[in-house]
């Protein structure tokens, strides 16, 4: 009689079966939630660092030490990250710069968010006229890249920090637009919405109780993408000597300023760069995750 | 198989043939022998030698243009102290010192077939100066002459109102004294600042905007064709680029915006040289003593203990790029003596805050830098210092010819200034503290007195007549006690031109190290700059 595994222990057979499958099914769990996790991890530090922004810096972001001007990582121990070309502290600037590229980065964001999801769903569910009004603005802000359209904002406005955020935010505003519009349409014609005005539900009552709240999923994960985005031309308009004027450090002006010595000291454009790319990655990972995880076609993938 | 190989490495036997045969040739002889010059700077706003003052204009139109009388070479030295024969070849002097008789070389040709250098060209071109042509901005230079008289094509009489000590340095290629076309700017009018016509050893060949400026060499040159024949004069926007572009060739001279301890280092590691000429220039600030709260002369004061000077001298130009300033007349300037400023001290700066009713300091809106050149480094430097005592300084930073404009329709309350002026206190300080400089937006007045100060004109116009050097010395020096007891003016740092040079490429008979002194941040010589093989 041929002796097999099954025979001799079922039990171990089923056991080591079931192992396999958890972790077959771990590995899909890290797979699934570890850029989330990691992603939100890494913004989370990043909004401790700018909030706590005082207490970690380990010097003024604007104290100037005329003995250390370029100093490199390290060579003097108070300068951990080294210093630029006025002495001042790279590390402390860089924490410091948390705070711009954050509160641009969130401000902006919802300030499209706020203007534009509403002026989306007011088209996307009054049809008509209104719509094509809407959208044909929304399609004009679009032709221009995120980037140019802030710059131009900004060059007309003047470089501060709110106006700054405005350009950004109106920048960003197109897309909030045309994705709230396109969840509008397809909400509006669920049974659900048709119940509510059967109920007697007026126009806005319906927009802001029926379709905003089922449309809000789609909106937050988009608007988390965009965060990162806003990061992004927030360092991109400091860089151009758009951005918030000196002496208040922020990613882009660190960038820009350390690219005149990016022969001798690297570590300015290091440092700085890596900043923006770490919360550009964070807030991009965190979005796409919640993208995988609430979309209903990828659910299980 | 085999045969399309065979074809295939006769076909490439064939090109390398070619190639080499090419190589062995080499490019065509013309092309062989054209000298080069690649110069790494800023885009000139203007090529109107008598209405620019930023310093890559000063610096270019010094290629194009040539005046009555030049600096003088001396012991292989160029002085600014001295005058020799340039487009004059001789004057003379009334006994009673008001009228000059000026002899023009003969046959020094204009640029581009304008003909002569005559007297006519000479009387236009010192008079639209001094009926302040529409962006001229140096006739306070020339406030000393009361006419001028065409003899003949080749003498002209400049009758002065008074015996005037400095005559023949306003005479001098710079500035003021540039000679220009009187034909040429009949004919092109407003077109003058891009079709420029002077006597200099290169003519304007053409502009490419935001790219470069392209001379060449003028054959007909008075002092002789000079070896170079065609000069690039790129736009470079930024020092780090233009010290790639030297290290690899593209550039054989820089005009750096600030030579900084880190540039220097970079020039040096490279095997290029810092061509230093003096005197350089004085970086500065005036206080607007109109504008509140400097009005009070307890703020001045303040503003002044506030200011780390030697910090700021050691963070920017560490060892000998530069000396602390110690007077409001730079030294080497006719006249100077050192003055004594409020010494460095925040806690004195606050009390004087207080005692003149800012107790916590105020803030300054919408004050605009330069973003070129050393203004934004120094101003950056300065606002933190100034934030220490509460004085806080929000900055927009604007391209450099708007911040020109800026200043001078005062719009800043305290101005930071860098740059050169003929060597002599006169007309330094003419320039920049005699009341008839007040820039004024409502009247047009561009002067640079930017402080609105009126406390030294009376000693000013004794010192344009007076005939005797020890006297007019101490007038000068008089000048300067006053301006220490007003607190108006706050000298920096005396900086040098300073330009990078490749010297495997480019050579000029002068020593790196103040073989020259000029007054255009340039090579008072440039006809004597030489590309090498």
């Amino acid at each position: 009689m041929a002796i097999t595994r099954d025979a001799i222990a079922p039990e171990l057979t089923a056991t080591i079966a079931r192992e396999e499958a958890r972790q077959r099914s771990f590995g899909r769990q890290l797979r699934r939630y570890g850029p989330i996790v990691i992603g939100a991890l890494m913004a989370l530090a990043m909004i401790v660092v700018a909030a706590a922004a005082p207490l970690l810096a380990p010097l003024s972001p604007s104290a100037q030490f005329g003995d250390a001007v370029l100093k490199g990582p390290g060579s003097i121990a108070r300068h951990v990250l080294g210093t630029d070309e006025f002495g001042r502290d790279l590390l402390s600037r860089v924490i410091w710069g948390a705070r711009v590229s954050l509160e641009v980065g969130l401000i902006s964001v919802v300030f499209g968010f706020v203007i534009g999801v509403p002026l989306g769903i007011l088209a996307g569910v009054q049809r008509g006229r209104t719509e094509t009004a809407i959208m044909r603005c929304a399609d004009m802000l679009m032709a221009f890249p995120t980037l140019l359209l802030a710059l131009i904002i900004v060059a007309a406005l003047g470089g501060s920090l709110v106006n700054e955020m405005l350009a950004i935010g109106v920048a960003l505003m197109p897309n909030f637009v045309r994705l709230a519009r396109s969840l509008a349409l397809t909400i509006r014609e669920q049974d659900y919405i048709l119940a509510a005005r059967a109920l007697g539900g007026g126009q806005l009552r319906v927009m802001a109780r029926h379709v905003f709240p089922n449309a809000l999923y789609a909106l937050v994960v988009v608007a988390t993408l965009y965060i990162a985005t806003a990061i992004r031309t927030e360092a991109g308009l400091s860089f151009l000597g758009l951005g918030v004027p000196p002496p208040t450090p922020t990613w882009g002006n660190i960038l820009s300023e350390g690219r005149q010595y990016i022969k001798c000291c690297p570590w300015l454009t290091t440092f700085s760069g890596l900043a923006i790319m770490l919360a550009v990655l964070a807030f991009n990972l965190v979005g796409d995750a919640l993208r995988d995880l609430l979309d209903p076609r990828l659910r299980g993938e | 198989m085999s045969d399309l190989r065979s074809r295939l490495s006769l076909s490439a036997l064939a090109l390398l043939a070619a190639f080499t045969l090419l190589a062995l040739v080499g490019p065509a002889p013309a092309e062989a022998k054209k000298a080069i010059l690649n110069i790494a700077a800023k885009e000139p706003e203007t090529l109107d030698p008598h209405s620019s003052i930023l310093g890559q204009t000063q610096a270019i139109v010094r290629f194009l243009y040539r005046g009555l009388t030049r600096f003088a070479i001396k012991d292989g030295k160029v002085t600014t102290a001295e005058v020799e024969p340039d487009l004059a070849e001789s004057w003379t002097l009334s006994p009673d010192g008001t009228l000059w008789t000026f002899k023009l070389r003969k046959g020094v040709q204009f640029h581009k077939g304008f003909g002569d250098v005559t007297a006519e060209d000479v009387k236009f071109s010192f008079e639209r100066q001094m009926k302040r042509a529409p962006g001229t901005l140096f006739g306070v230079n020339l406030d000393v002459i009361k006419s001028i008289e065409v003899v003949d094509p080749y003498t002209v009489q400049i009758l002065l109102k008074s015996f005037d000590p400095i005559f023949l340095l306003r005479m001098v290629g710079y500035q003021q004294g540039y000679i220009i076309s009187k034909k040429a700017v009949d004919k092109y009018g407003d077109q003058y600042k891009w079709n420029p016509v002077g006597s200099g050893p290169f003519y304007f060949d053409r502009h490419a905007p935001r790219e470069k400026v392209v001379l060449k060499a003028f054959d007909r040159f008075v002092g002789g064709r000079p070896q170079v024949d065609e000069i690039n004069w790129f736009d470079v926007p930024e020092d780090a680029t233009k010290l790639i572009g030297l290290e690899k060739g593209t550039f054989d001279l820089l005009y750096p915006e600030a030579v900084t301890a880190d540039f220097a280092d970079q020039v040096k590691k490279m095997g290029a040289v810092l061509d230093r000429r003096g005197p350089g220039g004085q970086e500065r600030f005036y206080v607007d003593m109109t504008k509140p709260p400097f009005d009070d002369v307890r703020v001045r004061k303040a503003f002044m203990h506030a200011i780390d000077r030697k910090a700021i001298k050691e963070t920017m130009y560490p060892g000998d790029l530069a000396r602390l300033a110690d007077s409001c007349v730079p030294p080497g300037y006719f006249g100077h003596i050192p003055m004594a400023f409020p010494e460095y001290n925040p806690e004195l700066a606050k009390k004087l805050l207080a005692e003149a009713g800012h107790p916590n300091g105020f803030t300054i809106k919408n004050y605009f830098i330069s973003k070129s050149f050393f203004y934004p480094k120094v101003l950056t430097l300065a606002q933190e210092q100034l934030r220490k005592v509460g004085i806080n300084v929000e900055i927009q930073v604007v391209e450099h010819a708007t911040y020109h404009e800026n200043i001078r329709k005062n719009l800043n309350p305290f101005v930071l200034y860098g740059g050169t002026r003929i060597t002599d206190a006169d007309p330094w300080l003419s320039l920049f503290l005699d009341s008839r400089e007040i820039p004024n937006p409502a009247t047009g007045n561009k002067g640079t007195n930017f402080a609105h100060y009126k406390g030294i004109d009376d000693l000013l116009v004794k010192g344009r007549v007076e005939r005797d050097v020890k006297k007019r010395a101490a007038l000068y020096h008089e000048a300067q006690k006053r301006l220490e007891r007003d607190l108006v003016c706050l000298p920096l740092t005396d900086v040098p031109s300073m330009w990078a040079r490749n010297p495997k490429r480019v050579s000029t008979p002068f020593n790196p190290d103040y073989g020259e002194f000029a007054l255009h941040y340039t090579y008072n010589y440039p006809e004597l700059l030489k590309v090498l093989d």
